[in-house]
């Protein structure tokens, strides 16, 4: 299931490139929603003093991510390498229990579905939630 | 049961008065056979399901689509007592359809993204936790039946 074809690393490439333009709003958007869509995810940010779309906080927070996503897109043929630092950082230091990659992955669905919906078709819907699957599974190796 | 605030009543009446069934039921179904495949295999006698241009254009698709939209309506209208409201429907899809209910799960990830599509901005954080909710509420009843 999360092995990606040709195709799909085609797909999601090509839709990136689409939408990297906008990943600062959206990242925020992704973060805002998780959080008050699924509030137990709050409890990773109670150091911070403001939770809502507009913190200073949030959106760079979002920004980070979808960093994080791009850099995953940039280094898609060899994922576990190429996020090993970042699934060190999840593992150890965050300790951000994996269950919460599925959240944020259908948060940005959600977002790109909301930001893009002409281009986010069920063709590159299949392929994001894959190559998304992947990632979070490459975040996922450092942790036991 | 199942407590609504007001914002969610108004939020889920609001979203369903807007959307067409003829459209959103039949868009959530054909994507949820192209983003996981395997939900195919409930749909054997409705043709050509080979791609997903075959899946967007199937008629069969289509018309189901639209009717599971409408069995949602069911939902909106019953929103106290969604368990009692679905209990035949659930009855049905464990024991004549013999659905895996993990499917209905999979299915409500892709309505929400063809109304979030649909809604654009208007499709805010709120509006998506009442609409999850609502689905979540739907996906349990719906398998409350199965023994």
């Amino acid at each position: 299931m999360t092995s990606l074809s040709a195709k799909d690393k085609d797909t999601v490439k090509t839709f990136w490139s689409t939408v990297s333009g906008k990943a600062e709003d959206m990242g925020a958007d992704v973060l805002s929603r998780m959080l008050v869509v699924y509030p137990q995810t709050k409890t990773y940010f109670s150091h911070w003093k403001d939770l809502s779309p507009s913190s200073a906080q949030v959106k760079k927070h979002g920004k980070t991510i979808m960093a994080g996503v791009g850099e995953a897109v940039a280094k898609m043929d060899d994922l576990t390498a190429g996020l090993l630092n970042l699934s060190q950082l999840h593992a150890f230091t965050l300790r951000v229990d994996p269950a919460n990659f599925k959240i944020i992955s259908h948060n940005l669905l959600v977002v790109f579905a909301i930001t893009f919906p002409k281009e986010f078709t069920a063709e590159v819907h299949v392929s994001v939630d894959k190559f998304l699957a992947r990632v979070s599974y490459a975040l996922s190796e450092k942790y036991r | 049961m199942v407590e609504w605030t007001d914002f969610e009543r108004a939020t889920i009446k609001d979203i369903f008065s807007k959307i067409d069934s003829g459209v959103v039921g039949p868009a959530a179904l054909s994507r949820c056979l192209v983003v996981y495949p395997w939900t195919q295999r409930y749909f054997g006698k409705f043709g050509n399901l080979y791609n997903a241009a075959a899946i967007t254009s199937n008629p069969n698709v289509s018309a189901h689509g639209k009717v599971v939209l409408e069995g949602l309506t069911l939902a909106v209208q019953n929103m106290d007592d969604i368990k009692a409201t679905y209990a035949e429907l659930s009855v049905l899809h464990s024991e004549k359809l013999q659905v895996d209910p993990d499917n209905f799960r999979l299915l409500a990830d892709c309505l929400t993204i063809v109304v979030a599509a649909q809604m654009g901005k208007d499709f805010t954080p709120e509006v998506q936790a009442a609409f999850q909710k609502f689905l979540a509420v739907v996906v349990s009843a719906l398998g409350k039946q199965y023994h």
